[in-house]
């Protein structure tokens, strides 16, 4: 006992700095003890994260020399456009006196009194978060040549990111000057001892794993969202949608397997008329296999969201072994049922569910499915084979029609899963009623 | 329930049930570590009863809490400066006793407890001028006026 005693006597503080200071007074009302002026750097670095916004960490600077030097860093962790130079009217940003634009014209300008080769505070620069129009001819990160000056700080290895967030619109329009930046990045990233990590939300085109696999080290990649902005035109449909398919899955499938570090996948399909046409699905069948087995191979994904119908009102993804969060948007049709009835789903905590209030349900896979129109009241899964067993969190939106739901579907989710929080299964109550 | 005895620095033993006092993550990997629960006081160096007692407050209501997830790209872990009503509550204390909150749920690792308090702190800077935030947290400036022309001309690009 007396081991231990000493031992937790003996034991360091976390951190070296949490002494507290000599002067300290019992007393309460005193103001000489421990203040915002004296704690430890690293706590006031955790104040400072909770303030996202550089406006308010910006007058921290400018009250003593102490703060100055712990807050610098912060005001440099993360460089994004501010809305007005995101905006198409340039007048709206021309005159601004603040912002990257701003910083730019700082830089050209030499208002800095420094040493031209260790310029501000680039050596801080953690993360940097692209939107749409910061990557095209005439942005913000253009005008104001940072682009430039990012490219030479890396060269010069001064400057190693740790985050990359990009938002993209139209892959074939990124100008020159980004996708030079990008192949910097994916230079010199290789070699810093830090992995570099990257987030890309893209949309579906027929560029984006080219433009991905052209423009990024696919080992860095953590987080990927691919949205769909367009709907496929509803008339017209022929072979040639079946072959415009066919080609987006293989892109899909072949992009996925060279993604080791994935640990965010989110994949959203659009409302195409060939997936609710058996003929036109046929086809799909044999590529969207090769898919599944894809996505079932992404063993360092923990958070996957399906935003249906992918490309049949049937698709349904088995999540990998490690799959915490599960997110099943608008995916749900009478086969869609089934294979989630069966489906082994090992570890996943967090499920939710959601169907759009103006979305139809699918009959695919119903007893009535030649006839497309919504039948079928009596149809039943069986849910006692359910495999959900570890869930924490179970949350739906309010169904289009409760008739839809396996019956007994909200009895067996409570009753299998004895983890669940309070307020799922409140929701669970609520959803049988 | 088994219960341990915590004894603060100033020398006050306190008597807990051992799952609050594990809520802080260096008693919980002590007393892994030892196998067996103490029967003797341990010694908290750091902390004075005041805050002590504090903590303790802090832990008794949160005993039940899951833990915070560990995952630093989960977009769970809000980076906000939102606070539970009773834990708005809880840090209504003066400034100093606040600041010795902070210290200490990062001595014990506290993680959510010192979360709690460097967001109060942060909701205190949010939205003030420099002067402002000198006299609510009581700095001296020891900036000439030329140090601090120079600073606000260099940084002004972030200020938003």
């Amino acid at each position: 006992m007396k081991n231990f005693i000493q031992k937790f006597q003996n034991l360091a503080p976390k951190s070296k700095s949490t002494t507290r200071p000599k002067n300290d007074s019992k007393s309460p009302a005193s103001t000489s003890g421990t203040s915002l002026d004296t704690i430890p750097p690293e706590l006031l670095s955790n104040i400072l994260s909770h303030l996202p916004s550089k406006r308010d960490i910006f007058p921290l600077l400018l009250t003593s020399k102490r703060l100055y030097h712990i807050t610098y860093p912060h005001i440099w962790k993360r460089l994004e456009s501010n809305i007005h130079e995101r905006s198409t009217s340039s007048l709206s940003h021309r005159y601004r006196k603040t912002g990257l634009r701003r910083l730019g014209d700082d830089i050209t300008d030499q208002v800095y009194n420094l040493n031209k080769d260790d310029i501000l505070g680039f050596k801080y620069l953690k993360h940097i978060v692209f939107w749409a129009a910061d990557l095209d001819a005439g942005s913000v990160w253009i005008d104001s040549g940072l682009f430039g000056v990012v490219c030479g700080q890396i060269k010069a290895g001064r400057m190693r990111l740790r985050l990359l967030e990009v938002i993209l619109e139209r892959p074939e329009q990124v100008c020159h000057e980004a996708r030079e930046f990008l192949s910097v990045l994916k230079e010199y990233s290789k070699t810093w001892p830090q992995k570099l990590k990257i987030r890309i939300n893209i949309p579906w085109s027929d560029q984006f794993s080219e433009f991905i696999a052209n423009n990024f080290r696919l080992e860095d990649i953590t987080n990927l969202r691919l949205r769909s902005d367009v709907d496929i035109p509803s008339d017209g449909v022929g072979e040639d949608v079946v072959e415009k398919t066919i080609d987006n899955i293989k892109r899909l499938t072949n992009l996925l397997q060279r993604l080791p570090s994935l640990k965010i996948l989110y994949i959203s399909g659009s409302e195409n008329r060939c997936e609710r046409v058996p003929t036109l699905v046929q086809p799909l069948l044999s590529e969207l296999s090769q898919l599944q087995d894809t996505i079932l191979g992404l063993k360092r994904v923990q958070s996957l969201h399906i935003y249906g119908p992918l490309f049949h009102p049937s698709f349904f993804v088995t999540p990998p072994e490690n799959v915490k969060k599960l997110t099943f948007t608008r995916c749900f049709s009478w086969e869609w049922w089934r294979q989630f009835s069966q489906c082994p789903f090992s570890e996943v905590e967090e499920l939710e569910l959601y169907v759009d209030t103006d979305w139809i349900i699918s009959e695919w896979g119903s007893p009535d499915d030649i006839d497309m129109r919504i039948q079928g009241q009596n149809f039943v899964y069986r849910m006692e084979h359910l495999e959900l067993k570890s869930l924490k969190k179970f949350k739906t939106d309010r169904w289009v029609r409760l008739d839809f739901i396996p019956e007994g579907f909200f009895d067996i989710v409570v009753a299998n899963n004895p983890g669940l929080d309070e307020e799922s299964r409140k929701n669970c109550e609520i959803m049988k009623e | 329930m088994s219960q341990i005895i915590l004894l603060s620095s100033d020398n006050v033993e306190m008597k807990v049930d051992k799952e609050v006092a594990e809520r802080s993550i260096l008693i919980k990997n002590m007393l892994e570590d030892v196998g067996e629960t103490p029967d003797q006081a341990i010694p908290i160096p750091n902390v004075n009863e005041g805050v002590l007692r504090k903590v303790i407050e802090w832990c008794e209501h949160h005993r039940n809490d899951p833990p915070p997830p560990a995952d630093e790209d989960s977009d769970s872990r809000k980076k906000s400066t939102d606070i539970e009503e009773w834990d708005q509550k809880f840090m209504q204390v003066d400034q100093e006793m606040l600041f010795e909150i902070i210290l200490a749920a990062n001595y014990l690792d506290i993680k959510p407890l010192l979360d709690v308090g460097c967001k109060t702190v942060a909701n205190m800077i949010k939205g003030k001028s420099p002067e402002e935030i000198r006299k609510t947290f009581n700095i001296q400036n020891d900036f000439t006026p030329e140090e601090e022309d120079q600073i606000r001309r260099e940084n002004e690009w972030a200020e938003e």
